[in-house]
């Protein structure tokens, strides 16, 4: 049932793609929404995803290789496809609505497609599944891209990540003739090559999660529009490198480096998103940063406990889009207006959006405080203490902030839709009813919240150093920087060309074409001259023809012998 | 011996079309459209018998299938065999699809339309005749004979300005014709007749002989392919070549190269050649490099497109010296989506900078004008720098694997390369796709791609998605 349900949708997603173009897109948005619910409500609703069954073909079947593929549900798979549901829920169902998004570029039908091609990836039993489906939704995120400078550091990560993970697994099947994962700890424990592989490996793993150094292509994601930015965010890319870290999670044990290579990306990762979404002006880059944020303290309950990852991660992604959708609302209520610095004073005209987003922000208090992280409580407040700084920060800037819209955008300023309203509310309950079973009931930090906020919010809005880091919005060059961009682009991509020029010039151009061929002409020339001189003097011509003609005799007689008649 | 000598058709096919073309009507009322329907149809028609032979096929059987023998003289006594297996099949079936991709693409092409593809058929003939061709006669009959065409398709019709390096060019060809013909001597005379190619390394020679007998048919073979240090001049002779379909053509020679070292070289490496396939990896990982880092530098996107062929040709040639020949119909594969991919990348490539030069407009952006093209354009890119959107990424891996069990360090090398030229691709996508600021009028008169390109194009891109989802729906076994 799950594996029809799967399929239907990525045939509906087929289907909008090929025949939706720009007619009737608001329909074809609802009735993909209506598609998702109908097809996967029963299959979540009845418990399905957490029960063990497999749906499977073999694919190719050679005396070389035998690739089988499979959609599989059970408790290690359950987790990953409720919260690819979660994200695909709200992409199509911000589809339908979401103005600020022109009607081309509603990819109903992508979504479909990719959340498709990720429960491949999710149940994958085998690396060649799990780098095809990577590869597919790398190109499909491609097209769901509108942007060309987007999707040039998007094609360029994404594509070299793909391919240290195809030189990884090639060296795995060529070792152990196994695309299965348990094959890996073989290779890992004797191959002679295996710290060169776990090398490539954790490179393209990090791509994947958009750690620090690697996260640029991903923050470029805020130049399209808010639903494709965290659709790819949750429910792409970075997920993908997560299902990567735990189908091949033996590696930690194996490789205690690596473990602490994740661990310093992560603790790196989070710190540079909070700076960055202090002083960085634009809105969506704020959001995409707490994105980062989130994915950092994703990796590590990953590589802290792997089963409470595998059972957090739904409200992980619930807790996270939640918080992306109330971050968007100003934006959305200043018809597009991307800068903060251009807002301010919002709680004149959207009081609701105000309460509405303190009532998120405790959600994401009750769920990180709820959580049962025994040994590491401390590093849970941490996160929860920056990532509230980040989001109370910017709360108070664009509600408390003083007025710096311009009258344009003052005039419209108001709560949006209640539409935006309805999927935060839904989700925002759906978190906290269903905690119970895993979280101990943590109601005293509600009530303490709600005390403790406004007068943070309060603190934050007359604090001097907050008030002074607008400054910061007015350097184009902070705003603008891509340090690790230009860390590739000068100490990865210009040496390769200079080498490549380098090469040409001293290789192909002053040795072989200026000396070695140069050398064959001359030796060309050289003989033609020789040989027209012969043909054109008779005595000189006479004289050597017969002097060759001698020699060749002499030379055959002392080969085969003077013949001897008998 | 099969009933039907679907060899022999699929081999005269294409000369017939030949002839068909000069008696075709081509003057100002028809503009050349009698001789592009007659030379699609006759590459169609050979389509269907290298279908039907397909179907005959076994690709578990390692063996040649469909035995045809001809006596070709009687005194002395020479047969010539035809036999295929399903890796010539695949290369077969992969030259004529890029021919008719290559037809489709250049039918606009002004200037002897006629002669042009009266030897663009003669050459498709002669490539056919390569790749049926099971003994060493036959073989080299079609080696040598494909020089003339390929000499007439470049310097009459190419267009290419650097006419001393076609003459070079077609020298060195010419020199490895020798090289084979000697060879071809000494083997005749040691053994009195004609020989399946299968059958030259199971010869007793003395170890010089032996050692000249593999030098000449390496060197030989070798001359097709453009290795260091003669890439640069052989790029020279093809990146000049203007119009797709001799492009395409003329870069299905190295493939000849490729495929004569895949029959002939045996599992088991005789001793003189040991040497010899070392230094032909040493240099073949040479070649690869360099081809790559120029392509990243060099902005002619022909010269990609060419560093592309190379770098991938290489990496196949590379598996012929793989201790066994499982990997083989991997390679056919791979070689097979590889050359759909290639020739429709040369046609859309031509197709932009006709419009280019037609709208005096620069490449930088052109995309963004040519919504339709831009899709093909992506479509056949990703699937060439090795997504899984055609036969080439199951089939890479596998040959990627094996070059990495076979020898690490040139596996590393070999597959560095290759992701270097693919990089040198994408540059390409970002390039003519950055945002340039046009004038309305030259909007309005950029030419995308007509229905029918798109639909023709579209078939490929079918195919080359059928051929990722299963390789195998048209061999039996």
């Amino acid at each position: 049932m799950f594996a029809s349900a799967v399929l239907k949708i990525g045939l509906s997603g087929l289907l909008a793609e090929l025949f939706q173009k720009n007619r009737a897109v608001k329909s074809w948005a609802v009735v993909l929404f209506l598609a998702l619910g109908w097809l996967l409500y029963p299959v979540v609703d009845s418990g399905q995803l957490f029960n063990r069954s497999i749906w499977f073909f073999t694919w190719i079947k050679t005396p070389v290789i035998r690739v089988d593929v499979a959609l599989r549900t059970g408790a290690a798979y359950g987790p990953f496809i409720l919260s690819q549901i979660i994200v695909l829920g709200f992409a199509l169902y911000y589809n339908m609505f979401f103005s600020l998004e022109k009607l081309r570029l509603r990819h109903g039908g992508l979504y479909a497609l990719i959340f498709m091609l990720m429960m491949f990836a999710v149940s994958a039993g085998n690396s060649l599944q799990l780098l095809i489906t990577i590869c597919l939704i790398d190109v499909l995120s491609f097209y769901l891209i509108s942007e060309a400078s987007v999707r040039r550091n998007f094609v360029f990560f994404n594509f070299f990540a793909d391919f240290l993970l195809l030189v990884f697994f090639a060296l795995v099947w060529g070792s152990e003739n196994d695309l299965h994962f348990p094959a890996m700890q073989k290779f890992l424990k004797y191959s002679a090559h295996r710290e060169f592989a776990v090398a490539l490996f954790l490179t393209a793993a990090l791509i994947k999660c958009g750690c620090v150094g690697f996260h640029n292509y991903l923050l470029d994601l805020k130049k399209i529009s808010f639903v494709r930015a965290v659709f790819l965010f949750y429910g792409g890319t970075p997920f993908l490198g997560l299902i990567l870290l735990l189908r091949c999670y033996g590696i930690f044990s194996l490789f205690p480096w690596v473990e602490k290579v994740v661990a310093v990306a992560a603790l790196l990762s989070i710190l540079w998103a909070v700076v960055a979404a202090c002083l960085i002006d634009s809105i969506k880059a704020k959001i995409l940063y707490f994105n980062m944020m989130v994915w950092g303290g994703c990796l590590g309950i990953l590589l802290s406990d792997k089963q409470l990852f595998l059972q957090l991660i739904p409200y992980i992604t619930a807790v996270a889009l939640l918080i992306c959708c109330v971050l968007i609302l100003p934006l959305v209520a200043a018809a597009n207006e991307p800068f903060v610095s251009k807002t301010g004073g919002f709680v004149k005209s959207m009081k609701f959006s105000l309460v509405v987003s303190l009532s998120a922000l405790s959600v994401l208090v009750y769920f990180v405080l709820g959580l049962q992280l025994e040994n590491y409580k401390l590093y849970a407040c941490l996160w929860l203490g920056a990532a509230g700084l980040v989001l109370l920060h910017y709360l108070a800037q664009v509600y408390f902030g003083s007025v710096k819209a311009d009258e344009r955008v003052w005039a419209i300023v108001k709560n949006p839709n209640p539409m935006y309203f309805l999927f935060i509310l839904a989700v925002g309950y759906g978190v906290v009813s269903s905690q119970k079973p895993l979280f101990s009931a943590q109601y005293l930090n509600l009530c303490v919240f709600a005390l403790f906020v406004p007068i943070l919010l309060g603190c934050c809005s007359a604090w001097r150093l907050m008030r002074g880091g607008d400054k910061v919005y007015q350097i184009e060059s902070v705003q603008q920087a891509m340090p690790a961009l230009k860390f590739f682009q000068i100490l990865v991509v210009a040496p390769i060309r200079n080498f490549g020029r380098v090469l040409w010039l001293t290789v192909d151009f002053l040795f072989v074409e200026r000396f070695l061929m140069a050398f064959v002409r001359r030796m060309i020339y050289s003989t033609l001259k020789v040989s027209r001189f012969l043909h054109h003097n008779l005595l000189v011509s006479g004289v050597v023809f017969t002097t060759i003609g001698l020699f060749v005799i002499v030379l055959v007689f002392y080969w085969q012998g003077v013949p001897v008649n008998e | 011996m099969s009933d039907i000598p679907y060899l022999l058709i699929m081999t005269v096919l294409p000369l017939c079309g030949a002839v068909m073309v000069l008696l075709a009507q081509d003057d100002e009322k028809t503009n050349g459209r009698n001789v592009i329907s007659v030379s699609m149809l006759t590459v169609w028609g050979s389509l269907v018998f290298i279908l039907l032979a397909l179907s005959h096929v076994d690709s578990s059987y390692g063996h040649m299938q469909l035995l045809e023998k001809y006596v070709w003289l009687e005194n002395p006594e020479i047969t010539l065999t035809l036999g295929v297996d399903a890796f010539s099949l695949l290369l077969i079936l992969a030259v004529n699809m890029a021919a008719l991709i290559g037809m489709w693409g250049g039918r606009h092409e002004k200037g002897c339309q006629k002669s042009c593809m009266v030897f663009a058929l003669l050459f498709l003939s002669l490539i056919t005749g390569l790749f049926v061709a099971a003994d060493i006669m036959a073989f080299f009959i079609f080696f040598a004979a494909l020089l003339f065409p390929l000499f007439m398709l470049i310097g009459v019709f190419g267009e290419v300005k650097r006419r001393a390096a076609l003459f070079r060019f077609t020298f060195y060809s010419f020199c490895g014709v020798l090289l084979f013909f000697w060879v071809l001597v000494i083997l005749y005379n040691h053994d009195g007749a004609n020989l399946l190619i299968s059958k030259i390394s199971q010869l007793t020679l003395s170890s010089k002989t032996e050692f000249m007998v593999w030098l000449g048919i390496f060197a030989a073979l070798l001359s097709r392919i453009p290795i260091w240090p003669f890439h640069g001049w052989i790029a020279a002779v093809y990146v000049g070549i203007k119009n797709p379909l001799i492009f395409i053509l003329a870069n299905m020679m190295p493939l000849t190269g490729i495929y004569g070292l895949m029959r002939f070289v045996p599992e088991s490496v005789p001793v003189s050649m040991v040497f010899l396939a070392t230094g032909l990896e040493i240099i073949a990982v040479i070649t690869m490099l360099f081809i790559a880092l120029i392509a990243l530098i060099n902005v002619d996107f022909k010269f990609k497109i060419f560093s592309f062929m190379m770098v991938y040709y290489i990496f196949y040639l590379m598996a012929a010296f793989f201790p066994t020949s499982q990997f083989m119909m991997n390679v056919g594969y791979s070689l097979f989506a590889f050359m759909i991919i290639f020739a429709a990348l040369e046609v859309l490539v031509s197709y932009q900078e006709d419009e280019c030069e037609a709208q005096k407009l620069l490449p930088e952006g052109i995309l963004r004008l040519m919504p339709r093209l831009s899709v093909v354009f992506t479509f056949m890119i990703m699937a060439g720098i090795g997504m899984p959107l055609s036969a080439m990424f199951v089939n890479n891996f596998v040959l990627i694997s094996a070059l990495l069990t076979y020898n690490f360090w040139t596996g590393v090398c070999a597959v560095s390369s290759l992701a270097v030229v693919c990089v040198a691709l994408l540059l390409e996508i970002r390039r003519r796709k950055h945002e340039v600021k046009f004038s309305v009028e030259q909007v309005s008169a950029v030419r995308d791609l007509s229905k029918k390109d798109v639909c023709f194009m579209a078939t490929m891109m079918l195919v080359l998605i059928l051929s990722l989802i299963n390789p195998l729906w048209f061999i039996r076994g």
